[in-house]
């Protein structure tokens, strides 16, 4: 079960941390509303209007479901850069994904294996958000809806104790990886987990995300789809 | 990695897939568009996201409209048993619900079809699942081993229900011989408040 977590470093992520952070300060203490099972300090909240405005590149819509499209053409538009304005926190997702790319796209080809498939991936981020915990705050049990994998990415944790727990329904264990700052942690969104309880005055800053890893069929699949099934591809 | 394809044997299932094969004889040969299959509701008709009361935060069942959905509500009724093991070896000591965003099925008949090449299923969901209403003798899913590269062949025979993370790739072989009536769908299990 331990192989489901997965954990990566940040490259620069002392330097992205410290942006981050000097952003988050910049920000009002809270951003949308507080669920009731959730005991947070600072926040955007993932029902926050913004938490599903992700940059475009980070969006995706199936091609297949529509006739004729092709799927390196992605129709849907840029709702985060539309609202950047409105809601200018949002900031941080670029931020921190521009500095991530490299291994999301790790994590993707591992699961997507393309050599081996011959597919294609995309990423599609459904929602994103910062939690900021101080002395007393904590998140119970808990697992992610409508997505495949969820994640976290540690800005700055006091200690190893307040890193994230998972339940291992295999032998209903509680584990807890070794990780610190800099650290990105992603895992099958069914998998519950929890924040413990902050007994410092410390603070701990995460980011937070639900996503799909997309399979997409590479162009020469789809002209072949087109050839063999062609009723499938009209309008 | 094995131990992430659960499989469930469902009670009853001689009596439960005579009525599916039933069913299903009365269907049109296709409802919307699939590359791959002899016949089904395929997952992108409108009628896919239309699921029983109880196992979908979406209040959509319209029988009368589409009756060949009537299919879904026979199967999750003798399955149920099976799908409540499956939430609590993953919320123990929780409420839970269901939430089952999709459900369609297939049938192929031999030589028709190459097979349904390397897939996961998006968007959006933890679980996916196949049941198995008629297999022919030998036949099995094949799931990629991230981990070791290697393809885990899951064998599976009528009756029998494969649940696995959605994210997990996987394909159905070319079909050589018989024919194949599957139940497929994609879910969520999430903590009741």
């Amino acid at each position: 079960m331990n192989n489901l977590i997965y954990k990566y470093r940040i490259d620069n992520h002392e330097e992205l941390n410290k942006t981050l952070l000097d952003f988050f300060d910049t920000l009002p203490n809270k951003i949308g509303h507080q669920e009731y099972n959730l005991g947070i300090t600072k926040f955007d909240g993932h029902n926050h209007i913004s938490s599903p405005l992700l940059p475009k590149e980070w969006q995706y819509q199936d091609p297949l479901n529509v006739p004729g499209e092709d799927p390196t053409r992605l129709n849907i538009t840029d709702q985060y850069r539309e609202h950047l304005e409105l809601f200018p926190h949002m900031k941080y997702k670029e931020i921190f994904l521009n500095a991530a790319k490299n291994k999301f796209e790790e994590h993707a080809e591992f699961h997507i294996q393309p050599e081996i498939t011959g597919l294609d991936y995309a990423f599609n981020i459904m929602h994103m958000w910062f939690h900021q915990m101080t002395e007393s705050d904590y998140i119970s049990w808990d697992n992610h809806q409508w997505c495949q994998w969820s994640a976290v990415y540690f800005i700055e944790v006091p200690d190893q104790k307040y890193i994230t727990e998972f339940l291992n329904p295999e032998d209903c264990m509680v584990m807890q990886p070794e990780a610190e700052a800099g650290d990105m942690l992603i895992f099958p969104s069914w998998m519950l987990h929890r924040a413990p309880k902050m007994l410092t005055n410390q603070r701990k800053s995460i980011i937070a995300w639900n996503m799909d890893i997309c399979y997409v069929f590479p162009k020469e699949q789809i002209y072949i789809l087109k050839q063999t099934h062609p009723e499938n591809w009209k309008s | 990695m094995k131990n992430l394809i659960y499989k469930y044997r469902i009670d009853n299932h001689e009596e439960l897939n005579k009525h599916l094969l039933e069913l299903f004889l009365g269907i049109p040969i296709k409802l919307g568009s699939h590359s791959m299959i002899t016949k089904g509701d395929s997952h992108s008709h409108e009628s896919s996201s239309m699921i029983p009361k109880n196992w979908s935060q979406k209040e959509h069942w319209d029988i009368k409209k589409w009756p060949h959905i009537e299919y879904k509500k026979l199967f999750l009724d003798a399955a149920k048993n099976k799908f409540k093991e499956h939430a609590k070896h993953h919320l123990p000591d929780l409420n839970y619900k269901f939430n089952i965003m999709n459900m369609w099925y297939h049938q192929y008949t031999e030589y028709e079809i190459d097979g349904i090449s390397w897939h996961n299923h998006w968007p959006g969901s933890q679980w996916s699942a196949v049941y198995f209403v008629e297999v022919p003798v030998n036949k099995f899913t094949e799931f990629l081993n991230p981990e070791t590269q290697e393809t885990i062949n899951v064998s599976a025979q009528d009756g029998d229900m494969v649940i696995f993370p959605s994210w997990m790739l996987h394909r159905a072989p070319k079909l050589e011989t018989g024919n194949k009536t599957i139940i497929a769908w994609n879910m969520d299990i999430n903590k009741n408040e």
